[in-house]
């Protein structure tokens, strides 16, 4: 997996570049999944601030700090990551199925056997899409996680739109915008690496999708969730 | 001169072994012709013959350079001068025929869309497959799916052809246009051909030269008339279809 990443990777600089099938890719991963996401995410962000207020009130008597916390909560990680783990699923899933039932139905080896890198071909322009896809959708995600939230806290926590952005500005910097889109990226770069490798290696059989498709959101989510922790430590160090 | 030879060829797939120590050359020009019972490794030494399946012991020899010492962009040039039908034909599912034929093309980069076009056409039209252009290789029969999978093969004007069973499950009448089409493209190209196929009479027709595969071994090689004639039991009972003899035993 580590080679195929570097492949990918250095695969990334070398022509022949496929805009055609990065913008289908990008189609793909952007466009079909934004609705499922808006829907995800926003609700989380509602559970969050809800649950923050409850637990505040009943510690501390007071809730006024819970837009900001919501806030950073919902911008260091709560976007990103589940934009990423529900991506992880659906463009996980679709890739390791698609590129699997190629492998078994030999139409890998007649790629390669055309002269055409299935790397070059397949896993680049699917590597880029999602990176790009998954930023994009990281910061609608954030977008529509803080207007839900907004939403909650005017409807139900008595806050009012410029209560919230307040509390929101002594807790919120540029930079978690900013590291809330690396985090995307990265994320992004996980999953079409590890349903490719789960993809190319298939074995014969519907059985054989199966298992790379389980074993591909399976092990995305799990990397997702390493590396989100490897950034957020790292970024812990910048602030 | 050998276009191909394997040295001491060894083929497994965890732990099973496919192939063991094959030693083989083919001549440039040549039809080669694989026989031999089902799952005993037909598949798989065409597939290293053309440098897809990698051995774990032995060389591999293409045009002369060893295979799998080259890199992808080493590799390009000759990958470029061989085709391949593939037992399950592999078509592009997410292409219409036309697009299957004309992919590789485009791949080139020397051609312009419109010689490109011309040409996808002119091979739709030998196989016969005109009327078919724009559908999708799973909305055409079987028959139509394999002369498809030779148009692809040939788009790139190869010098070495490889058919994995060319007729395998096609009606009669079907499976002798396609073996007469692919003796024809060979009259007409004086390509290298290696096919694999068990039906004997199509065999003879194709081949300058026949290879057993039985066991993970090439049990024998020769011309149609040597197979024929082979003394070994095992090629007898194979190329006259016997139901008993000494073959049963192994499958
Ligand atoms: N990719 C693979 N992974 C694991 N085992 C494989 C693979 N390809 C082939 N085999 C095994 O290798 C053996 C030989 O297969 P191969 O396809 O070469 O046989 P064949 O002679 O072409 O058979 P057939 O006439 O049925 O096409 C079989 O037992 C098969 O199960
Ligand atoms: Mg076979």
């Amino acid at each position: 997996m580590i080679s195929l990443f570097t492949e990918t990777f250095l695969g990334v600089f070398r022509p022949p570049f496929r805009k055609k099938e990065f913008f289908q890719q990008l189609h793909f991963v952007a466009n079909t999944s934004l609705a499922i996401i808006v829907f995800c995410v926003s609700f989380a962000a509602i559970v969050t601030i809800l649950e923050s207020s409850f637990h505040m009130k009943l510690v501390i008597q007071n809730d006024s700090m819970v837009p900001g916390f919501a806030a950073v909560l919902i911008l260091r990680e709560l976007a990103a990551i589940v934009t990423a783990l529900l991506l992880a699923s659906r463009i996980g899933a679709g890739y390791a199925a698609e590129i699997g039932s190629m492998q078994i139905t030999e139409q890998i080896d007649a790629l390669k056997m055309l002269g055409i890198d299935p790397i070059n071909y397949l896993v680049v322009p699917r590597f880029l899409a999602s990176i790009a896809g998954t930023m994009m959708l990281t910061v609608i995600a954030n977008v529509f996680c803080l207007l839900s939230a907004i939403l909650v806290s005017q409807l139900y926590l008595g806050f009012t739109f410029g209560m919230f952005i307040s509390s929101m500005h002594r807790f919120v910097h540029f930079q978690d915008i900013i590291f809330s889109m690396i985090k995307g990226a990265c994320f992004g770069a996980v999953i079409p690496i590890v349903a490719s490798y789960f993809g190319f290696n298939c074995k014969q059989g519907a059985e054989g999708v199966g298992h790379a498709t389980t074993n591909t959101v399976v092990l995305a989510s799990i990397g997702i969730i390493v590396v989100d922790f490897i950034l957020s430590y790292t970024f812990s160090h910048i602030y | 001169m050998s276009i191909m030879s394997l040295q001491n060829v060894k083929v497994c797939f965890e732990s099973q072994v496919i192939l063991k120590s094959i030693n083989l050359e083919i001549k440039r020009g040549e039809a080669f012709v694989i026989i031999g019972p089902s799952g005993q490794g037909k598949t798989t030494l065409l597939k290293t013959l053309s440098g897809l399946v990698t051995p774990q012991n032995g060389k591999v020899f293409i045009e002369q350079k060893e295979w799998l010492t080259l890199s992808f962009k080493e590799q390009l040039p000759v990958l470029r001068k061989m085709g391949i039908l593939f037992q399950k034909n592999a078509l592009f599912d997410s292409f219409t025929c036309i697009e299957n034929i004309a992919f590789p093309l485009q791949e080139l980069g020397t051609l312009t869309e419109r010689e490109i076009e011309k040409k996808a056409e002119y091979f739709l039209d030998a196989v016969g497959m005109a009327h078919a252009r724009d559908l999708f290789p799973d909305e055409i029969s079987g028959g139509m799916q394999k002369r498809l999978g030779i148009a692809r093969a040939l788009a790139l004007d190869p010098e070495i052809i490889f058919y994995d069973d060319p007729t395998a499950g096609l009606d009669p009448i079907t499976a002798k246009k396609i073996i007469d089409l692919i003796i024809f493209l060979k009259n007409q190209q004086d390509s290298t051909i290696v096919a694999v196929t068990n039906d004997m009479n199509r065999a003879y027709q194709l081949a300058d030269r026949i290879g057993m595969v039985i066991d993970g071994g090439l049990l024998m090689t020769g011309t149609p008339e040597e197979t024929r004639n082979h003394p070994d039991l095992r090629v007898q009972q194979f190329i006259h279809g016997n139901l008993t003899g000494p073959l049963n035993a192994m499958t």
